[in-house]
């Protein structure tokens, strides 16, 4: 389905109030959906193509369960279970460090780099590179907007430990 | 890290943090920043999006083992935004720091 009048051409008819403003975080939300369109137990979910991503630009020392878990920003159990969905589906590599044995290196296979190349949020970033320049900027400063707001503990100020979003 | 890059022959100056970072690349010329992305302060973020302000084309590499209010896979995007040269994961090997060091001043 598609929109006949773009919202851009609305323009001030769209609606600044809470019913407008849920109106355009279901629109967010579905944008980020459309990427993944699969939903079968065998498909690859959002944070299984993050730890491919991870683990096609990290170092060997970094990839690990903990490096993953850090990353995706996630504890240990969430991370160590897309891991090893991906290992199951033969994208990924598990093997026992050979200082530690208790550490798990992760390695891309031959597949899990073949699938990369058709990552899905490749079809996002064509679709923003479509905008004219100052729209990129305009979105990159809301989404930095929108993350400042909904980090954890961003309502609590900047302590000085964890970064600034946005100025 | 300051170690690793002086062995390798480079001239190191230190900060205790971002913003000391800041202070100081305002009143000197350096050839490349080494930031962790979670500082006291300011964030190597912070640091990142200052010199980018201020059309200062310094290449900056970030690196980080995570930190408190955001993923790094997020940070990370960040750091892509705002054109960081790399970003590096902690652990990070010594070769890794260098090569990354040899690109971005290539």
């Amino acid at each position: 389905m598609r929109a006949s009048v773009s919202l851009a051409e609305v323009g001030a008819g769209v609606l600044i109030e809470r019913r407008g403003h849920m109106a355009l975080a279901i629109l967010l939300e579905q944008a980020v959906r459309l990427i993944y369109p699969e939903r079968s137990p065998q498909a690859m979910h959002p944070g299984q193509w993050a730890a491919l991503r991870y683990l096609a630009r990290t170092n060997r020392e970094a990839a690990t369960v903990a490096g993953l878990a850090r990353y995706l920003g996630v504890t240990l159990a969430p991370a160590s279970r897309a891991a090893a969905a991906l290992v199951r589906k033969g994208y990924v590599r598990g093997e026992p460090d050979e200082r530690d044995r208790r550490v798990v290196r992760l390695t891309l296979t031959a597949d899990g780099l073949a699938l990369l190349d058709g990552d899905p949020i490749g079809r996002l970033a064509d679709a923003v590179s479509q905008l004219p320049d100052d729209r990129q900027r305009e979105l990159a400063a809301i989404l930095e907007h929108l993350f400042a707001r909904l980090s954890p503990g961003s309502d609590e100020g900047h302590d000085g430990s964890s970064f600034t979003l946005d100025d | 890290m300051t170690l690793v890059l002086e062995s390798a022959g480079h001239d190191v100056v230190c900060c205790a943090d971002g913003e000391q970072a800041i202070q100081l690349s305002t009143a000197e010329h350096f050839d490349l920043a080494v930031v962790d992305i979670w500082m006291p302060r300011r964030s190597g973020l912070d640091v990142l999006k200052a010199l980018r302000s201020r059309d200062d084309k310094i290449p900056v590499i970030l690196a980080s083992g995570g930190g408190p209010g955001a993923s790094l896979e997020q940070a990370t995007a960040l750091a892509d935004l705002y054109g960081a040269a790399a970003v590096l994961y902690k652990p990070v090997e010594d070769e890794e720091l260098l090569a990354a060091v040899r690109n971005a001043l290539a």
